[in-house]
């Protein structure tokens, strides 16, 4: 049993709850000290021994059960001597020294009382703060620098060698927040590993600038990959890590990353090289990235700049489908204001396509700058003006050898609405103008200043139902929401306009009640519809919040559809797919999405997705994911948790099948193993892609390993950075 | 060795968002369901 | 048929303003919009103090087509909030979690129009978001007039 006041989970419960202090459940116990308080800064001295004697001059001899007490320290020992007048005290019986910081024991002490200095020799020492103990030949103390003269440092608990730092000078200094040691060696099951001259270490949470702990991996692609992050504390809003990095099969590079945090905006720059790719007829492997995000007041600022030198940089030096599967980088600026009636945005927008199997004219439109105004003034009583416009200039890359038009579009939406609302109910009738005009570089099959003109009308109104109702043994208030969506939008040719950014959007209830059923403005779908849908909301009486929520809808049309993208002829069909979704948050962390579409007069089905997770935001992760969309023939599955199987290990796997296929997409299986001072992940991930752009997919395999010594500090590293990517929820160890 | 952990703000937090005054009450924009507006029914 | 009635104040928080503290500009400008129809105001003086602990978003890859391209995308908010009283700096919830998460397709060869769909996608969360924490707040404030 440890004599350092090591608190285990018996003794923890035992204590009063007032003064019980959190066990971490992959640790057996800290140290700690309830029975003695803080400092105290006018302090008398309380001291009970069996003899006592004082003489003239104010010394003071004690012996027999000597107890000297202050608030916020205890001396227990046999024997004392205490010059009241120079405040020194001398101790040469064995001692025990505590504080509700650390926890000395030693066969002897001096020191002087008022300038909190003490000198111990041949002792041994817990530190609270950072769970650390261990012995030295002599310890001297001066408030909160602890200086550890041939001894040793560890976190790990009493009675274990997973690791110590042993060696002639270890500095401790609370205030700072780190150790410092000269000439130790370091050793892991009493095996000396490593002679380090000079090593600075954390003491507490604070961030401190030094090595962080290496990842090794090895994969198909790459064989052995060995990074060791550096990293550098500049300020408290700022930060660096450098990743020196050597891939065996292709060279040696380095990761970079600087992150910053200003009341402006927090962002990321990174910047990624691999120096003569051997796999790559030696040439340098580039990536550089800059990510801000920024909100002053009614003013939002977003920025994604990306650039890699090559189509395969993620698929041969990242890991994981989330990197693998990108097929564009974006390369966007936009500034946007969030006025109460006016909003804007100013956008500069780009892409670096690093999908070789598109062809340039597949390729997307920079959009050089896109300026939009939107607007919903009053004009009288419930009479809204709703504006929009948009201005936008689409270029192409001077590389470009497709003849797609490039030039200005000008796109005004005006439109009247009256919004008649109250607790029960709303209608709001709209009425919208649709004026679109082109002025094309080099004219097109309608000349270069096509226009479109149109109108449209719709009508949405909706009621709100409640009642109290019982689920689960528990008091809830179920809403139901009737609504129903008119919608007219004159038809206009339009096969001859150009076609920037139109796009089909993905079909679910909220597009049920959308007017134009395009993305985009140079495509103003024409739709004669009628829209019902119906919500049912379990709100729980305690808090309000929504537990479960159910919705159904339909769209039934009154006429057919001419405005196609590609041009191909009318949809007839006379009633959108039936849709039903619905969201349940069960138990305090569990969560389920589903959504499902069917065609009600084909009968067969159409799009539907499952989403199933839990999280505890601790040490629970869970992700169940089905996604089934016939009319592209996609079906897949996906599993993914990281969970405990017992106090120290937690199990981590994500298993991504395509169902249509019938192949596994990517498998991520791995272990940690974590105890009070160890901390030890093994990754094995496998993945298919396409590997050399000819469409067909390889598989690659990696094994990722890193070791942390906990208490040593750390907290990043590439296997973070992956789990992050692949499994949702994941957050590393500081977040 | 180092420690790697969130950034946060040096000073006290910056002040709360510069954003526009509270509309004064008597401006306070008109809301929709101001049904008790006393104007004369006839 | 049984119980139903018209919806009273469930929606409507029993504040005249509240404050912001912390958040996106598009979660302010959303939850401005969908409070002023409930004649309640948002500026920075209100006892109430909404203080965003956490807003987080993910976007991740779900699915992908036979070419191991994305194919489907899955965006996923969470905000996690405390109703906090401006004068005593007194909590008067606990913090709550609100999480929205909407599936949508991808296509590399129209990868604008993607991205659009994204943007719209992501102003369709900050709406479902907004339209739950208002729930939430207009059962706070009945509870915070009571006492």
């Amino acid at each position: 049993k440890d004599d350092l006041n090591w608190v285990d989970r018996e003794a923890m419960n035992e204590l009063p709850e007032v003064l019980q202090r959190p066990i971490p459940v992959w640790c057996g116990g800290i140290y700690y000290n309830p029975r003695v308080g803080p400092r105290a800064e006018t302090s008398d001295t309380i001291i009970t021994a069996d003899q006592t004697s004082a003489s003239e001059d104010g010394l003071i001899e004690m012996s027999g059960d000597v107890l000297i007490e202050q608030p916020g320290s205890r001396v227990v020992t046999n024997s004392a001597l205490f010059d009241r007048s120079s405040g020194k005290f001398e101790v040469d019986t064995p001692l025990r020294l505590e504080s509700n910081q650390f926890t000395f024991l030693a066969d002897s002490m001096s020191g002087q009382t008022s300038s909190r200095q003490v000198s111990l020799g041949n002792a041994r020492y817990s530190l609270f703060g950072p769970g650390a103990h261990g012995s030295a030949e002599y310890i001297d103390q001066v408030s909160n620098l602890t200086s550890v003269f041939n001894g040793t440092y560890t976190t790990c608990p009493p009675g274990s060698n997973g690791w110590r730092l042993s060696g002639e000078q270890i500095l401790l200094d609370r205030d700072k927040g780190w150790g410092e040691a000269r000439n130790v060696v370091l050793r892991v099951r009493d095996v000396p590993l490593f002679y380090l001259p000079w090593i600075t270490f954390p003491i507490d949470d604070r961030r401190k600038s030094g090595l962080l702990f290496p990842t090794i991996s090895t994969s198909d692609s790459g064989g052995l990959d060995f990074s060791q992050p550096i990293y550098l504390n500049l300020h408290p809003q700022m930060d660096a890590t450098i990743a020196p990095r050597y891939v065996d099969g292709r060279g040696a590079g380095l990761e970079t990353e600087f992150r910053y945090l200003t009341p402006y905006g927090q962002g990321q720059v990174s910047y990624g090289v691999l120096f003569q790719d051997r796999e790559f007829d030696d040439q340098d492997r580039e990536l550089a990235a800059w990510r801000h995000d920024g909100s002053i007041g009614r003013w939002g600022l977003h920025v994604d700049m990306n650039y890699v030198s090559d189509d395969f940089y993620f698929k041969d030096l990242d890991t994981g489908l989330q990197v693998s599967s990108q097929t564009h980088l974006p390369r966007v600026g936009e500034l946007r204001y969030y006025g109460q009636t006016w909003q804007a945005l100013g956008r500069l927008q780009a892409w670096q396509t690093i999908d070789p199997t598109l062809s340039d004219d597949q390729h997307p439109y920079r959009r050089l700058p896109q300026l939009q105004l939107t607007g919903r003034p009053h004009l009288l009583g419930p009479l809204r003006l709703l504006w929009l416009s948009d201005v936008t200039a689409f270029d192409r890359s001077d590389k470009d050898t497709s003849n797609n038009p490039t030039g200005v579009r000008m796109h005004a939406q005006p439109a009247l609405s009256a919004r008649l609302e109250n607790n029960w109910g709303y209608v709001e009738p709209r009425a919208r103008l649709y004026h679109t005009r082109y002025q094309l570089d080099d004219g097109g099959p309608s000349g270069s200043e096509p226009s479109l003109n149109t109108w449209g009308a719709s009508l949405d109104a909706g009621m709100f139902f409640e009642r109290s109702t019982n689920l689960f043994g528990r008091g809830y208030t179920q809403t139901l929401e009737p609504r129903v969506f008119v919608n007219k939008v004159a038809y206009e040719y339009q096969d001859d306009l150009p076609d920037f950014d139109a796009g089909e959007l993905t079909f679910s209830y909220n597009t049920l009640f959308r007017e134009n059923r395009y993305i985009g403005y140079d495509r103003i779908g024409d739709e004669e519809k009628i829209a019902v849908g119906l919500t049912s909301r379990f709100l729980r009486d305690d808090d309000g919040r929504e537990q479960l929520r159910l919705r159904v809808g339909q769209g039934y049309y009154l006429d057919d559809r001419k405005v196609q993208l590609d041009g191909t002829g009318e949809d007839t069909a006379d009633q959108t797919p039936a849709v039903a979704d619905m969201r349940w948050n069960f138990g305090r962390d569990w969560y389920l999405y589903s959504e499902g579409q069917w065609d009600t007069s084909g009968g067969q089905r159409q799009r539907s997705t499952l989403r199933l997770g839990y999280n505890d935001r601790e040490r629970r992760i869970f992700n169940l994911g089905f996604h089934d969309r016939p009319e592209d023939n996609l079906r897949q599955s996906e599993v993914a948790a990281i969970w405990p199987i017992h106090r120290n290990w937690r199990l981590i796997g994500r298993w991504m099948y395509d169902v249509e296929n019938h192949r596994t997409q990517e498998t991520l299986a791995g272990a940690e193993y974590r105890n009070c001072c160890w901390r030890v992940r093994l990754v094995s991930q496998r993945e298919l892609y396409d590997d050399d752009g000819d469409g067909t997919l390889e598989p690659d395999s990696t094994v990722m390993l890193q070791i942390e010594m906990t208490g040593l500090g750390g907290f990043g590293g590439r296997v973070d950075s992956l789990l992050e990517r692949s499994i949702s929820g994941y957050r590393r160890e500081y977040e | 060795c180092g420690q790697k952990g969130p950034l946060y703000f040096a000073e006290p937090a910056p002040p709360p968002q510069p954003q526009d005054q509270p509309p004064a009450p008597e401006t306070a924009p008109a809301t929709d369901n101001d049904d008790d507006s006393d104007q004369d029914p006839h | 048929c049984s119980g139903w009635q018209l919806r009273g104040q469930t929606h409507t928080p029993q504040f005249e303003s509240v404050t912001l503290a912390g958040g996106a500009a598009q979660l302010r400008y959303t939850l401005e919009r969908e409070l002023t129809p409930l004649g309640v105001l948002l500026h920075n003086e209100s006892p109430y103090v909404i203080k965003v602990i956490d807003e987080r978003w993910d976007r991740r890859t779900a699915a992908v087509d036979e070419r191991g391209r994305i194919a489907e995308l899955e965006l996923h908010y969470e905000l996690v909030w405390q109703l906090i009283d401006r004068d005593t700096q007194a909590p008067l919830n606990p913090p709550r979690h609100i999480r929205a998460l909407r599936n949508l397709a991808y296509y590399p060869d129209n990868i604008t129009a993607s991205s659009d769909e994204e943007e719209m996608i992501r102003q369709d969360l900050y709406d479902d978001i907004v339209y739950r924490l208002i729930n939430q707040l207009a059962d706070a404030s009945r509870k915070v007039q009571q006492d």
